[in-house]
This record gives structure tokens, C-alpha cells and sequence, in this order.
């Protein structure tokens, strides 16, 4: 393994996937991968190991997912952040707690001051201490992206983030994932198609295919 | 498949379910004891499961036991009276409620209450997608979903079942203190229940409370994290958690009695 390896997809295949997938994902860089909607794929429950993939493996850190026991999946899991292309959202938690939840389960140390640097940065500051239903999509969106950003993630998997999404929300969020990739996350961005405006901001930006890249 | 083979296989699907329902239950006390488990967000979940089977249950069960109070001291007073035992009236309404009706109902309540209630809120929760967000934020759904609430229907229902046997039997002296107009010894009534009460009772009573209130909060769990996409799967879940609770009550008594009294 790589030393600066974070995730590494070897020969996936899928019934919708055509050829086996290899490519990697390390710390500090932003990769794409075109993942149709309707596709009836779950990269993001591959990557994050809830799911093991059709056919190859999906490693973190080295370690294939099939060979972590749960609890130390949980534990890994609990580095990465991730945001949703629908839902995400405990519905029986207000949307603070929603936002402290991992946090708390994880022990994080300083969570108090990245939830709140998150929070102002995409504008939901303070954390609304609703249920979801009394607040606006749009906010719940941003929740999302601030539960996933807090915490210093290792690796954030970022599934159709922009649906729904006003401009001034895109360009927010482009920027949030330019910091994390700054401060070391490997963000791994999971879209159908990205806008050039999007690819461009978001140079370098790695695009994974059948093909190692 | 012939008719035996139908019948075997029903069978083994049976004790398959219950095999998982007592591995289900052990890993819930085996984690429960676990350094670390316990944190802030478990241990609301606990308290909002206590709040929710236990206090908010709880002025439902006090009408329940004053009604079975009055019924069963109408009804004691009545046979015994004609049979010249009304000195049997405490050791009969320690038989009947303390071993049998207040476990037996209280469950009930608890089954009809919240075991529905967890079934089609874990059940609506899959279907929606919150337990993969959670499982995908490295939350296990087993530790933050299913231990609080089967511990919390535990604790709940013990806790209940001591409430209802206190009122049964306080509503039941007060029933034959308007029935004797006044004449009854207080001291002399609940004397003779307490006199009739064995050590056995009270263990009997805390396996009767606590073990099929695990096992309602198991069952319906498992039948609800069990569910797929649909949300048609949501009421079947519930429908299959509160009977195989009642059915898991019941065998559970029968197993409790046998033990203990035969």
C-alpha cells in the first residue's frame, strides 16, 4: 500500500459498471466519480464498507472492509464524513442534536469548535434546535454538509451534494471542500455530471473510470 | 414439499427466530455492560425510551390496575363470602395478581404501547434511509438504536408492574372498604398479602417483568431493522413484533411458573 493511499477500489464491477474499476483516493485531493443516478449502484456504501461491492474490493487504509470486524469498521466509519443525496437525517433528533450526533458517539475531541466554524461557514449558525420538518430544505442541506465537514474528516464521500442547490450554496460548498482538501481530507465526490464551472474550481481534481487513473 | 415436511420446517423457522430473539437479547446485556458504551447520545436515547414506555404509561396502568383491583376483590369477596374464606382474600389476590395478572397485563400495555411504537419507528427509520446515515457516520445501529430501547422497555416495564400491583391492591382494599362499609382491618389486609408473599414471588416477579420486556424490545427491533425499502414493510414489521411479543410473553410466563411454583 501506498503510504499516502486512503482508499483504494480494486477490479470493482457491478451489473451497470461495464469493465472493473482500480483507482485510489489519498489524503489532500479531490477525486470524481461519474455516478449516474438512476444507476441502481451505492458507491457510497462500498467506499464507507456498509455494502461490499458485486465484485473486487474496496480497501481503507489498506485494509480490505470484508476483514474489519464491526466494531472497527464503526470506528473508521466514524472518521469519515458523508453527505447524502437523500435523507441523512435522524427525523426523531432535533436538527442539533442531528449535527452533534457523531461527534458525541465518537468522542471527538474540539467538536464544539468545528461544528461551530462549519456552522457559520455554511451560513446555519446557530444549529437550529428543531425537528427537521420545521426547517428548510435548503438548511437541511447545509446541516448535512456541516455534520459532515466538523470533525476533521479523513476522507468525505459526497453523494450528489449539489441537487437541489442554489448557486450561492454550490459555490459555498466547492469552497468548503477546497479547505478540507487543504487541510488533508480526500474528498471523494460522487455526481453524474459535473458543470465546468464546478471541474474547474475544484482543480486539481482526479476523475476516476474503468481505467486506472 | 409434504404435509410433516411443512410442519417441520414451520417448526424450525420457529425455534430459528427464537434462537436469534435470545442471541439478540444476550448481546444486548453483554454490550450494555461494555466500557464505553454509554455515551451522552445512549444514554438520552434510554431516558426518552423510559420516558416514553415508562412515565407516559403510567396513568394508563394505574386505571388498569384499579379496575382489575375491584374486579378481582368484587369477585374474591363474592365466592369466598358464599364459601365461608373471606380470610383467603389476601393469599388469592397474591396468587392471582402478584404471580399472574400484573406481569401479564402490564406487558400488555407495554406490547400494545411501545412495542408498536419501536416497530414502526425503527421500521419508517430503514426505510427512510437514517439507519444507513447512521451506519455510515460509524454509528452502529445494534448499540445506538436496539440497546437503549430494549433496556428501556426492560426497566420500564418492571417498573410499571410494581406500580400496578400497589394500586391493584390499594384499589382492591378500597373496593371492600366501601363494600363492607368501613368495616375492615387495613393492617389486617395487606398483612395477609405481604404474609403470603415468598421469596419465589419476588423472583418470579422480576423475571416476569424484565425478561419479556427484553424480549418485546428485541423482537420488535429486530422485526423492524429487518424491513427493506418499501414502506409497505412498515406495518407488517409492526403487526410481526407485537404478536410474536404476545406469543414470546406468554411462553415466557408459562416457562417463569413452571419453575418456579411447579
Amino acid at each position: 500500500m501506498d503510504a499516502q493511499e486512503l482508499i483504494r477500489v480494486e477490479a470493482l464491477q457491478g451489473p451497470q459498471l461495464g469493465p472493473a474499476w482500480t483507482f485510489t483516493a489519498s489524503p489532500g485531493t479531490v477525486l470524481w466519480i461519474p455516478d449516474g443516478e438512476d444507476s441502481g449502484m451505492s458507491w457510497l456504501d462500498w467506499l464507507t464498507g456498509l455494502a461490499p461491492p458485486p465484485a473486487g474490493r474496496v480497501f481503507w487504509q489498506g485494509v480490505d472492509w470484508r476483514e474489519r470486524g464491526p466494531r472497527a469498521a464503526a470506528a473508521e466509519r466514524g472518521r469519515m464524513g458523508c453527505v447524502f443525496a437523500a435523507g441523512g437525517l435522524v427525523m426523531n433528533l432535533d436538527l442539533d442534536e442531528n449535527v452533534w450526533l457523531p461527534a458525541r458517539i465518537h468522542r471527538r475531541a474540539g467538536a464544539a469548535e468545528e461544528i461551530e466554524r462549519w456552522a457559520r461557514f455554511f451560513g446555519v449558525w446557530p444549529l437550529p434546535p428543531e425537528r427537521a420538518p420545521a426547517v428548510r430544505e435548503r438548511d437541511r442541506r447545509r446541516l448535512l454538509w456541516t455534520r459532515a465537514f466538523a470533525g476533521r474528516p479523513a476522507a468525505l464521500v459526497l453523494e450528489r451534494p449539489l441537487r437541489e442547490t442554489p448557486a450561492e450554496d454550490r459555490t459555498r460548498l466547492v469552497d468548503a471542500v477546497k479547505q478540507a482538501r487543504a487541510e488533508g481530507s480526500a474528498v471523494i465526490w460522487l455526481e453524474e455530471a459535473l458543470d465546468i464551472a464546478t471541474r474547474t474550481a475544484l482543480e486539481p481534481l482526479a476523475v476516476a473510470s474503468p481505467e486506472s487513473i | 414439499m409434504n404435509l410433516l415436511g411443512h410442519i417441520g420446517a414451520g417448526v424450525l423457522a420457529r425455534f430459528g427466530r427464537a434462537a436469534r430473539t435470545a442471541g439478540l437479547v444476550w448481546a444486548v446485556a453483554v454490550q450494555s455492560l461494555r466500557p464505553g458504551t454509554w455515551t451522552a447520545p445512549m444514554r438520552n436515547v434510554l431516558a426518552r425510551q423510559i420516558l416514553f414506555t415508562g412515565l407516559e404509561a403510567t396513568g394508563f396502568v394505574v386505571m388498569i390496575a384499579l379496575i382489575v383491583g375491584v374486579l378481582v376483590v368484587v369477585q374474591a369477596q363474592y365466592w369466598l363470602t358464599r364459601l365461608g374464606q373471606t380470610a383467603l382474600i389476601g393469599p388469592i389476590l397474591t396468587a392471582v395478581v402478584l404471580r399472574e395478572l400484573g406481569p401479564l397485563l402490564t406487558n400488555f400495555v407495554v406490547i400494545a404501547r411501545s412495542g408498536t411504537a419501536i416497530s414502526t419507528e425503527l421500521a419508517n427509520m430503514k426505510v427512510h434511509g437514517e439507519v444507513r446515515a447512521l451506519d455510515a457516520m460509524g454509528i452502529d445501529p445494534f448499540i445506538y438504536l436496539v440497546i437503549p430501547r430494549v433496556l428501556g422497555v426492560a426497566a420500564s416495564t418492571f417498573c410499571l408492574t410494581v406500580i400496578f400491583l400497589g394500586v391493584t391492591f390499594i384499589g382492591g382494599f378500597l373496593c371492600m372498604w366501601v363494600i363492607l362499609l368501613g368495616d375492615i382491618d387495613m393492617g389486617l389486609f395487606f398483612g395477609n398479602i405481604i404474609g403470603a408473599v415468598t421469596v419465589t414471588d419476588v423472583f418470579s416477579l422480576l423475571a416476569k417483568s424484565i425478561l419479556p420486556g427484553m424480549l418485546t424490545g428485541a423482537i420488535c427491533c429486530d422485526e423492524a431493522l429487518g424491513v427493506g425499502l418499501a414502506v409497505t414493510e412498515v406495518p407488517i414489521a409492526a403487526t410481526r413484533g407485537v404478536m410474536r411479543s404476545i406469543g414470546a410473553l406468554f411462553v415466557m410466563s408459562l416457562l417463569i411458573s413452571m419453575m418456579a411454583y411447579l
